[in-house]
């Protein structure tokens, strides 16, 4: 039997489920020589914002139990570097690219997208909305739904391409996020960010990564991950791409079932970079397995009783 | 830069916290350069994810060699590793030394930090440059370095206290030498702890040797990606002075350090 392991993100058309997540890979060409990048259902690139990014003090990482705590600080070419450096060779790769934005501004996201919009090489926009706000105290844009809302609108108004907000798990209502971001035009949601986190050397009583608290990502935040799929699967009748944790195909199925069409793989790249070449040939097996023709049907379908 | 799984072909425990480890990675050794390290899987560490970065110390054939001070979970995990199990590795990775056409190499090393530096011995010594290898540690139980080796490649060999060879700083035993007289076309390399290569580099300037330095921060991917390993070194204006060690380094010329940072 044949497997459709293709999905529909509102209108954007992936051969399989299994994306890359944004700061894991890069701009797309670093892994080229350990794996055959077009297998990948997408690649979401490295966060782009209007001007260059040098990023955070050393020391940047710390591994933890089942984990690890970054503080890059978006680190980044800038948008025009981004177009004339990194856009050609994605141009090249035969799957689908998802740019990744951000801003310190409501305004710099538009920015980032009004210089992008008339290029061609990626498919479609993933919003990364959980950095700090310089206008509001540093508090992330994606935990104000005004705010989240306002960025998307501006986003949609300035694009056709797909829009994909990107949604932090450190709200109290993920909900009330989500709802905003599909009121205001998004295509699909892509949660969760990392956690906020942190760790302290006891020996110096100093903190392990220079900004004090950073992004908790890896195998431990899994279940966290996948309640707030399960929630926004409740809120929303958008798509869901499912992100966190994610390290084989049984992780990955556990997100679809929950109610994501489509998954990102992060921390579990470093640990092995062909993770998500592992994690398609399984979803695939497991189809195959139960008499599933199309992956899709599989989504959302936990049982409940 | 390949993906291999490698069979342990010897490990060598030695000392109290000291081991080397030697490796069947038949595609990893046909390209690795002295200065290139290997980024490896180290199986069955409970709650530790990310991959352990360790410097090649030797290439013999198909063999590649690593020296491990046992220091964390991952690495008290390698040292029980047995003759025949596997691992996945990625490699080789990052910048090598420059060698150069040179008539003499000193090569300074602290701890460890030696490893890197016995590759680059071998290989200097195959293109016919004569070497000068400083080894520095705390005490003779701390020596990265069996004696038997210690003997066969006629390296100046100090500890801290005094317990085996030249009692001082490896740094001392190398201005020493400097003080005898540099001839002719000269290069130096140091890997090893921060103020031992800061020295090292001070000494280098006064004396007029061009320095390369072996840098080593955390890292997650090992190939650039998630940019965990950004190191501040002088600010040239592009990327605000940082630096990748994985891939930018982790081999930088001494003139481009500020170790006012460190």
């Amino acid at each position: 039997m044949k497997v459709d392991l293709s999905v529909r993100l509102g209108s954007l058309q992936l051969k399989n489920p299994v994306l890359t997540a944004s700061g894991t890979f890069g701009y797309g060409t670093e892994y080229g020589e350990l794996l055959d990048v077009a297998a990948l259902g997408g690649i979401v690139i490295k966060t782009i914002t209007p001007r260059p990014r040098p990023g955070n003090p050393s020391p940047r990482i710390w591994e933890t139990s089942g984990g690890m705590l970054n503080t890059i600080g978006l680190a980044n070419v800038g948008v025009d570097a981004f177009i004339t450096d990194k856009l050609p060779a994605l141009r090249k790769i035969r799957t689908a690219i998802v740019v990744n934005i951000a801003g310190s501004t409501v305004e710099e996201y538009w920015e980032v997208v009004e210089k992008l919009d008339n290029e061609k090489g990626f498919d479609a926009y993933e919003i990364n909305v959980s950095c700090p706000n310089v206008k509001d105290e540093g508090m992330a844009f994606g935990t104000n739904p005004k705010v989240t809302e306002k960025i998307v609108r501006g986003v949609r108004e300035r694009t056709q391409r797909p829009i994909i907000p990107k949604l932090t798990p450190n709200v109290t209502s993920l909900s009330e996020i989500a709802r905003a971001c599909e009121a205001a035009g998004a295509d699909a949601l892509s949660m969760i960010n990392t956690l906020v986190g942190m760790s302290i050397d006891v020996q110096s009583r100093q903190p392990r990564i220079s900004t004090v608290t950073g992004g908790y990502s890896g195998p431990s935040i899994k279940p966290v991950a996948l309640a707030k799929v399960f929630e926004a699967h409740k809120a929303v009748s958008i798509p869901l791409i499912g992100i966190g944790g994610i390290s084989s195909a049984a992780d990955a199925l556990e997100f679809i079932i929950a109610g994501a069409s489509a998954v990102q793989v992060g921390t579990a790249t470093f640990i092995d970079p062909r993770t998500s070449l592992y994690i398609i040939s399984g979803l695939e097996e497991y189809c195959e397995n139960h008499d599933l023709s199309r992956i899709s049907d599989l989504v959302g379908s936990i049982q409940l009783d | 830069m390949t993906q291999e799984k490698g069979s342990i072909h010897r490990i060598d425990r030695f000392r109290s916290s000291l081991f080397s480890l030697q490796i069947e990675l038949p595609a990893i050794a046909e390209t690795a350069v002295p200065g290139q390290f290997v980024h490896m899987k180290v199986e069955g560490v409970q709650h530790a994810i990310l991959r352990r970065p360790l410097s090649i110390a030797g290439v013999n054939g198909n063999i590649i060699r690593l020296i491990v001070r046992i220091v964390g979970s991952g690495t008290e995990r390698l040292a029980e590793y047995k003759v025949g199990q596997t691992s996945d590795f990625i490699g080789p990775l990052g910048s090598g030394f420059d060698i150069g056409d040179v008539e003499t190499a000193y090569l300074i090393g602290g701890g460890i930090g030696d490893a890197p530096l016995l590759f680059l011995q071998d290989e200097s010594k195959n293109r016919g440059i004569k070497t000068h290898l400083f080894v520095g540690s705390l005490s003779h139980d701390e020596f990265p370095l069996e004696d038997e080796e210690v003997k066969e490649r006629g390296l100046v060999n100090c500890t801290d206290d005094g317990s085996f060879g030249f009692h001082g700083f490896v740094t001392a035993a190398f201005e020493e030498q400097m003080k005898r007289g540099v001839k002719g076309n000269t290069r130096a390399y140091t890997c090893g702890p921060v103020p031992m290569m800061k020295e090292a580099a001070r000494l280098c300037k006064e004396y007029g040797i061009p320095l390369q330095v072996s840098l080593e921060n955390r890292m997650g991917c090992g190939v650039g990606v998630c940019q965990g390993c950004a190191t501040k070194l002088k600010d040239t204006g592009e990327r605000g002075g940082f630096q990748l060690v994985c891939v930018d380094g982790p081999v930088f010329n001494a003139e481009e350090i500020d170790w006012s940072l460190f």
